[in-house]
């Protein structure tokens, strides 16, 4: 975690686990891609038509493990409470933000369901859709570090 | 009460309500005929109109009622607009909610990859997004009543 290397009173023990969240995101998200990517490619099919099960319960399992690892050994070479009010707040301000895409993407899930669309196209969509969800909240989290909660 | 507020409270009512008749209506037709039959689009459109719809209306209508009120008893009306507070409960409300569309969502994905029919896997999405909102309401309600 990033929180590790900086000074401890410059950044508080929320927002290091904050970025090292965002590293991990963004890897797992270039990870199923490349995989997903590479196996169209190298199998000569349609996106639509790759093996995607199996690499994108990988990516949940191992980028969740990690991130539960991480915090874990963060949390336990960290001295002193976890969060302060300020964290508190913030946190709360970008889950706010994750949680009105994410039921954005439900939304437009009812609605491809409900369209017949491919199930590829379903998952996928939900898939990125809670994933930028999380992307967003996260660099709303980072910005509100820096420049205070937008009111 | 601030508009806020009271827009939680019709929230909380709108929901779980639309949600029992559509759960009635499409349930008791999936138990009669085979899931692929079942026309669960059409009542699914209603219900999520009827809550946005409800949601407004229902908001609008205590609005007045708060007004009528205050103007039978010969005082000035004070409908209250939102203020700080009712922003960092809206987003402790938000937050809330997240546990059921997470798990919804993980859910659904699981089904999809079981390649269960679509009737289920909307059905659990819906399911899940109304236990969200009435989850993410009810924390709400309790931030506005008994504070943090």
């Amino acid at each position: 975690m990033a929180s590790e290397k900086l000074d401890p009173v410059e950044i508080s023990f929320e927002e290091g686990t904050t970025y090292g969240g965002l590293v991990l995101l963004i890897a797992s998200f270039l990870a199923y891609l490349g995989i997903i990517l590479t196996r169209a490619r190298t199998d000569q099919v349609p996106l639509v038509d790759v093996a995607w099960r199996g690499p994108m319960l990988l990516v949940v399992l191992v980028s969740g493990v990690l991130y539960g690892l991480g915090y874990l050994v963060a949390r336990l070479r960290h001295r002193g409470p976890a969060e302060d009010a300020r964290d508190r707040e913030i946190t709360r301000y970008g889950d706010s933000i994750s949680g009105a895409l994410a039921s954005l993407t439900i939304f437009v899930t009812l609605i491809m369901l409900a369209l017949e669309v491919d199930t590829f196209w379903v998952v996928h969509n939900l898939f990125l859709g809670s994933g930028f969800a999380t992307f967003v909240g996260t660099a709303a989290r980072i910005g509100a570090y820096h420049e205070g909660i937008p009111s | 009460m601030t508009i806020s507020e009271r827009s939680v409270w019709v929230q909380l009512v709108v929901m779980p309500v639309t949600a029992l008749i559509y759960f009635s209506v499409v349930l008791t037709r999936a138990a009669d005929m085979p899931v692929k039959e079942v026309s669960w689009v059409v009542p699914l459109i209603w219900a999520m109109s009827a809550i946005v719809g409800g949601i407004i209306l229902g908001t609008i209508a205590t609005a007045i009622g708060t007004y009528a009120r205050a103007e039978a008893r010969g005082v000035e009306a004070d409908l209250e607009e939102s203020d700080v507070r009712d922003k960092e409960i809206e987003h402790l409300g938000n937050r809330k909610g997240q546990f059921f569309t997470g798990i919804g969502t993980f859910a659904v994905i699981i089904l999809a990859m079981a390649r269960v029919d679509h009737f289920w896997i909307a059905n659990t999405m819906f399911l899940a997004g109304i236990l969200a909102g009435i989850h993410g309401g009810l924390a709400k309600l309790q931030a506005y009543r008994r504070g943090f």
